[in-house]
């Protein structure tokens, strides 16, 4: 093994192989930091230029590329608050807070260092775990599966702030978005309302850029200020002092490797979950939980320790027996197969130095990305002091194009807004966004595996060993969520991850009304569905529905309270004035769409640009002119060019 | 010279001078252009594997080497990438698809495929077999495909929906054979279903060519997991029945399997083996298709279609697909596919379709 191990860092180091390591990071760290690309992309993307390269060279590029994408995806989810690929959504919750107090540079010390030592502890655990793995993931099967997704959602209290009960129904209203489109037994298209969109269901990425960044463009542009809420004099607090966080929470950043391995193993779990239970992770097992969701720098270094560590464990059952342990594993499955290499017996035994090579190539490309991007960090952090109506066109450029990556239709960008809506009225109302993703993700893994569970073992898979040791650990894991939540309330002061801090009783009521309304409509369609269509969504709104009831009796409570206090119900007038620019903000997102059928997408883009310098931030033609220039080459090279992409076709230019 | 030659050399000048005519007229249709292909599957899968390795040898036989751009519109089967070439796809000829197609699908009706293959222009295809394989350990232990029937005890078989051609071909083919299982659907891919074979919870599956071979086969039968057990065959002249594929010496075909139960002369009929039988010759016929969308120039088709043959009969495409496939490609030319696709849309039996879809709804209960 160790004349392997050394074969396969020969391989590596020499050139080109090394070369293409060293592209493929290049490559890596855009598709990281630019939202809505990911390494699954870039994968997919760089896949066909490896035929007729040499094995190690062909592993060098993508693991070169593979490995930093969730390095410099901390950037976009530091920087602008909106998750840089699905691997590091939690990683805003506390990365973004942080920039606001002007420490974006602390952050990325600490996430870029733990992320390198989270990515080589994870190839370590790959190279030590190939002789011994098979079993283990062999033992996962759907009831397993099931388990772990209902373990999963007991999560959701460490991740829903003050208000346990708002944040299991969020997590309700993912998993009820998550049934839209066929059910696992593909008769009924469910929830589509007879539209061919969403016929396969509502796509993730649009969604979770509309429900976490629409919002946040949105205090942007209203607010104009610059993501640092304090003035770029005083930021005092720099990479090192991030880089001494990393080593000073040593233990944490050994933990959340582990679970970024384990959870690597466990096939199709994978990226978009993992930041969420290494997240939940710091949460649930710190003493100090006040600073959660404002900028502590443990709720950094769990989630970007953790997903750096996937990719090593997602490497393990794929490099075992050619089952992907996520999407983009599932195309490295391809180019062993380009390669004429097969997963299992051979790659452990006579090809081991091929295997080697891989998994150096996924510890030096951890350890350059970082080293890259520590030098590089600095002048990224420059970003949050600008002012926020410079940033605002660029950014919705983004958020708009990466949705339009996911379909290439226009239904993605109504999805955006409506997602952006939703997250905005959540935001607002102080219901806590991060549940709903979880649910939304869990929902399908949940459904089919149940489905499956039933149809093959009927009730006999309750009695599975591991199902069992699960079922133990979510009542664990419910005890200590309640547990916390009756503390919390004896301690107002407690956690307040996200948007929890709001407490608006007058727009929380009316949500919560609409949520009822959507779960008993959701309940009566669903009486028409045969049994299998309506097995899980029965089991979910039933629960959902008494759950509501009980938020709206305490809205109301409060808002009776506030009456006889004679305390405002519906905010202040910096709130009111919020909810008006809102709608307003809104209106120009839907401008857009509007524009985009008349004149034509990129038209539509380049045009938004100036009109919002002007209209919003006051800038002159001295300034939109070049940016708007600036912003028409970027969309050529990068959607024409580099990822194209097709574009709408507008009515009058056609 | 006399006046037959230079009759002769007359039309032979006209052909030579309409030859320079049409070479550049055809070369500059897809010059300093984009060729966009959308692939309906995700990448990864069979479909896209096998579409990207002919996309990287079919461009240089399109005149003008246009740069070729390839996208994965995957969802609901393939429908969504075949409803995106249908309806919303230019109809310039700049726009292709790299399809693996459900005619199935189309002929039972589903409301999800909103565009009939037989309305999109056809640029040529590939057949595919089925190799279906169960676990060795199922009691009392399968060694030989002929095992089979020595099962009592129930096994599970697993597949997508209940009207997709997977589970369709396995349950008639089953139930064909007389062997006892239970039918599981929800697996949302390929991968998902040799995951479930591994892991003991399915212990019969079956894959296309490409996924046996690449995936199967150096695993799980190399391992002493599973027994392959029988290939789907190639339709005879007459489309009435199934014969041996030339790749597969060591599986024996479906009907061989049929016979080694009922005798050598056993020939199945009724709805079931009708039913198996159709979705046998559409699989055998046309898996894997590239498509133009509906009313795309004719320029077009004709360069595609021509470009198309020529990489069927290209050595390197011809070994690196030999690589995946461990076999020969068959492939079915423009116009003979855009016929066959039109035949089995348009003459469907309206009984045998009745009886198949009542069929599908029978597992959903």
């Amino acid at each position: 093994m160790w004349d392997a191990a050394f074969d396969g860092l020969a391989l590596i180091v020499q050139w080109p192989a090394g070369g293409y390591l060293l592209l493929g990071l290049a490559i890596g760290m855009y598709f990281g930091a630019v939202p809505g690309l990911s390494g699954l992309v870039g994968m997919a993307i760089l896949l066909p230029f490896t035929f007729g390269m040499e094995p190690a060279w062909a592993f060098a590029f993508l693991m070169g590329m593979y490995s930093i994408t969730t390095t410099s995806d901390t950037i976009s989810s530091v920087l602008l608050g909106i998750p840089g690929t699905a691997a590091s959504q939690a990683t805003i919750l506390d990365g973004y807070p942080l920039a606001q107090k002007g420490q974006a540079s602390r952050a990325f010390g600490a996430a870029f260092t733990v992320s390198a030592v989270g990515g080589v502890l994870g190839a370590l655990v790959l190279a030590l775990s190939i002789p011994i793995v098979r079993p283990l993931i062999l033992s996962f099967a759907s009831p397993e599966f099931f388990m772990l997704g209902l373990l999963a959602l007991t999560m959701v209290g460490a991740l829903s702030g003050s208000s346990i009960l708002k944040g299991l129904i969020a997590a309700i209203l993912g998993l009820v978005l998550a049934m839209i489109g066929y059910s696992p037994e593909g008769a009924i298209p469910r929830y589509a309302f007879d539209t061919t969109y969403l016929i396969d269901g509502l796509p993730l990425i649009p969604f979770v850029l509309g429900l976490f960044a629409l919002p946040e463009l949105l205090e942007l542009a209203v607010r104009d200020t610059s993501i640092s809420r304090i003035p770029r004099e005083q930021a005092k607090t720099g990479l090192l002092m991030g880089m001494i966080d990393a080593v000073r929470n040593w233990w944490l950043v050994v933990r959340c490797t582990l679970i970024g391995v384990y959870i690597g193993l466990l096939p199709g779990v994978g990226g978009s979950l993992v930041d969420w239970v290494a997240y939940g992770h710091v949460v649930q097992s710190s003493k100090e939980k006040s600073g959660f969701g404002k900028g502590d720098i443990r709720g950094v270094i769990a989630p970007e320790t953790a997903n750096n560590a996937m990719k090593g464990g997602s490497l393990i059952p794929t490099i075992a027996f050619a089952v992907p342990g996520s999407a983009s594993m599932a195309i490295l499955l391809v180019a062993f197969e380009i390669q004429g290499l097969e997963p299992g017996p051979q790659l452990l035994t006579t090809k081991l130095d091929i295997t080697f090579s891989l998994i150096w190539a996924l510890a030096l490309g951890n350890i350059l990305g970082a080293v890259f991007l520590l030098i590089w960090g600095r002048q990224v952090a420059k970003l949050t002091f600008i002012r926020g109506h410079l940033i605002v066109p660029a950014i919705t450029m983004f958020v708009f194009m990466g949705a339009w990556l996911a379909g290439n239709g226009l239904g993605d960008w109504f999805t955006l807004i409506f997602a952006g809506i939703l997250g905005y009225v959540m935001k607002q109302s102080g219901w806590p966004r991060p549940p709903v993703i979880l649910g939304f993700i869990l929902g399908t893994i949940m459904e089919v595996s149940l489905h499956i569970s039933m149809r093959s073992y009927d009730y006999s898979w309750l009695g599975r060993p591991i199902v069992l040791i699960l079922a133990v650990l979510i009542v664990l894991g419910l005890f200590v969520g309640v547990r916390g939540m009756l503390r919390r309330r004896a301690a107002p002061a407690g956690v307040q991850i996200d948007d929890s801090a709001a407490q608006n009783p007058a727009l929380s009521l009316p949500f919560a009304v609409l949520l009822l309304g959507a779960l008993v409509y959701g309940l009566v369609v669903a009486a028409e569905w045969h049994h299998a269509a309506r097995f899980f969504p029965f089991i979910v709104m039933i629960t959902g529905i008494p759950l509501v009831l009980v938020v709206m009796f305490h809205d109301w409570s409060d808002i009776r309270l506030r009456i006889r206090q004679s305390v405002s119900i519906a905010g202040d007038a910096h709130d009111r004035k919020l909810l008006l620019s809102g709608a307003h903000y809104f209106a120009w997102m839907f401008a857009i769409l509007v524009a985009t059928v008349l004149i034509g997408q990129f038209l539509a883009i380049v045009v938004f640009v100036p009109a919002y310098l002007w209209y919003w931030g006051g800038y002159g033609w001295r300034l939109f002119v070049p940016y708007a220039a600036g912003a028409a080459v970027f969309l050529y090279v990068m959607f024409e060019q580099i990822v194209p992409v097709f574009w709408y076709e507008s009515l009058i230019f056609s | 010279m006399n006046f037959v030659s230079r009759i002769f050399l007359g039309i032979a000048g006209l052909a030579l001078i309409a030859g320079i005519g049409a070479a550049p007229a055809e070369a500059q249709f897809y010059k300093g252009k984009t060729l966009n292909v959308i692939i309906n599957y995700a990448p990864g899968g069979n479909t896209s594997i096998q579409g990207r390795l002919l996309m990287r040898f079919m461009p240089k036989y399109i005149p003008g080497t246009p740069r070729v751009v390839i996208r994965n519109i995957a969802g609901a089967g393939g429908k969504v990438g075949t409803n995106f070439l249908g309806i919303k796809a230019k109809r310039d000829g700049y726009t292709m698809g790299v399809f693996t197609i459900s005619l199935l699908s189309e002929v039972l009706k589903d409301p999800a495929l909103q565009v009939s293959h037989s309305d999109l222009i056809f640029i040529g295809g590939l057949g595919s077999q089925e190799v279906a394989y169960i676990r060795k350990d199922h009691p009392p232990g399968i060694q030989k495909p002929s095992d089979l029937f020595k099962i009592t005890e129930p096994f599970r078989t697993g597949g997508h929906a209940p009207t997709n051609t997977k589970d369709m071909g396995t349950r008639l083919a089953l139930d064909l054979l007389g062997v006892p299982y239970r039918h599981v659907h929800g697996f949302k891919s390929g991968a998902m279903l040799r995951k479930a074979v591994q892991q003991n919870e399915l212990q019969y599956s079956s894959d296309s060519t490409p996924g046996f071979r690449g995936r199967v086969e150096p695993i799980m039968v190399k391992e002493g997991i599973v027994t392959p057990l029988f290939h789907t065959g190639v339709p005879t002249p007459d489309g009435k029945g199934l014969m041996a594929h030339r790749d597969y010496p060591d599986v024996p075909s479906y009907l061989d399997l049929y016979r080694i139960k009922y005798g050598k002369d056993a020939t199945p009929s009724g709805k079931l083996w009708e039913g198996y039988l159709l979705i046998s010759v559409m699989r055998a016929n046309i898996l894997r298709a590239v498509f133009l969308p509906p009313n795309a120039p004719q320029e077009a088709i004709d360069i595609l279609r021509k470009a198309y043959d020529a990489t069927m009969k290209d050595p390197q495409y011809l070994e690196e697909y030999k690589k995946l496939n461990k076999g020969l490609p068959s492939p079915i030319k423009g116009e003979a596919g855009q016929k066959f696709l039109l035949d089995q849309v348009k003459n469907a039996d309206p009984e045998l379709v009745k009886f198949l879809t009542a069929y599908a709804d029978k597992v959903r209960k």
